[in-house]
């Protein structure tokens, strides 16, 4: 029974719309990283600027 | 060949049938308690569907066939795990359905290994005419398994609290993609102090961008409960 609880907890995708979904997620969640990386980085830039 | 090795049938009140290629000996008490857990578990499931008689949920090397009504629940598997089996007592119609299921599998030799196997579907199909010209179950609507497998994805994700879209990682998974995030951002840090105290040209921070981003895609993860490989990969963790 641990193997079929284990086999539960972790998987494979196999539902074409959920799959839809979380590459969507997954698209947005890039995105939102490159965007606060680039106001980070130009922070920083512009901090070390005026320093 | 077929790969079965087992049968086991369970109703509601118990085990009326279990079969073994190796008949002979017993079988692990406590695999069965905890297995019967997972059936009660399957069984609710069942009820709560309102297409078809019969369900099949196949996961990795076991094979759960599933009445509507849930009065019995059968599964295949070709676990070798739990040793010889201890022929129980059954009713007739349960020896009669195991025969039945004997010449079908034999005669068919699928690889019952595959979860998403397509050759499951005539057999199976053909089980479930077979059961209700039998009488054994009624059914006045039509079989549709691949409706099934998606109503027992959707059951399975959302007992494991998977949700497209919303979340695929567990807690384990989650402080890893934090401490990712972490040491991303500290690297990020460490970075911008050497080029200030260097006095390097500001332009190197820009190469700051990358671990910028990798400590967002961390952090975002985390607090998202979500991983983008996973998703991208067709994977789910909730460990």
């Amino acid at each position: 029974m641990t193997e079929i609880f284990k086999l539960q907890t972790t998987g494979k995708i196999t539902d074409e719309f959920a799959t839809k979904k979380d590459r969507k997620k997954a698209y947005q969640i890039f995105f939102l990283s490159a965007v606060g990386s680039l106001v980070l980085t130009i922070g920083l830039y512009f901090i070390a600027s005026f320093l | 060949m077929t790969d079965i090795d087992e049968v086991e049938i369970i109703s509601t009140g118990g085990v009326p049938f279990y079969y073994h290629n190796n008949s002979g000996g017993s079988r692990d008490d406590e695999t069965y308690l905890l297995q019967a857990s997972f059936i009660t578990a399957l069984s609710q499931f069942a009820t709560e569907l309102n297409n078809g008689q019969i369900k099949l949920i196949s996961m990795e090397r076991k094979h759960y066939l599933l009445t509507k009504s849930a009065t019995f629940t059968v599964i295949f598997t070709s676990h070798h795990e739990n040793g010889p089996a201890e022929l129980i007592s059954y009713e007739p119609q349960i020896q009669q359905v195991r025969d039945y299921l004997d010449e079908k599998l034999m005669k068919f030799q699928i690889d019952l290994t595959n979860p998403n196997n397509p050759n499951l579907d005539t057999p199976m199909q053909q089980f479930d005419d077979y059961l209700k010209e039998q009488n054994i179950v009624t059914a006045e609507e039509s079989y549709d398994l691949s409706g099934f497998r998606k109503e027992m994805n959707k059951f399975i994700f959302r007992s494991v609290g998977y949700t497209p879209g919303v979340c695929n990682i567990g807690r384990a998974e989650r402080m890893r993609r934090l401490a990712f995030g972490l040491i991303f951002f500290t690297l990020s840090f460490i970075g911008y102090s050497l080029i200030l105290l260097l006095d390097l040209s500001n332009l190197f921070i820009l190469l700051l961008a990358i671990p910028n981003f990798l400590g967002f895609l961390g952090l975002f993860q985390f607090f998202y409960r979500f991983c983008t490989t996973n998703a991208l990969n067709q994977e789910y963790d909730m460990n």
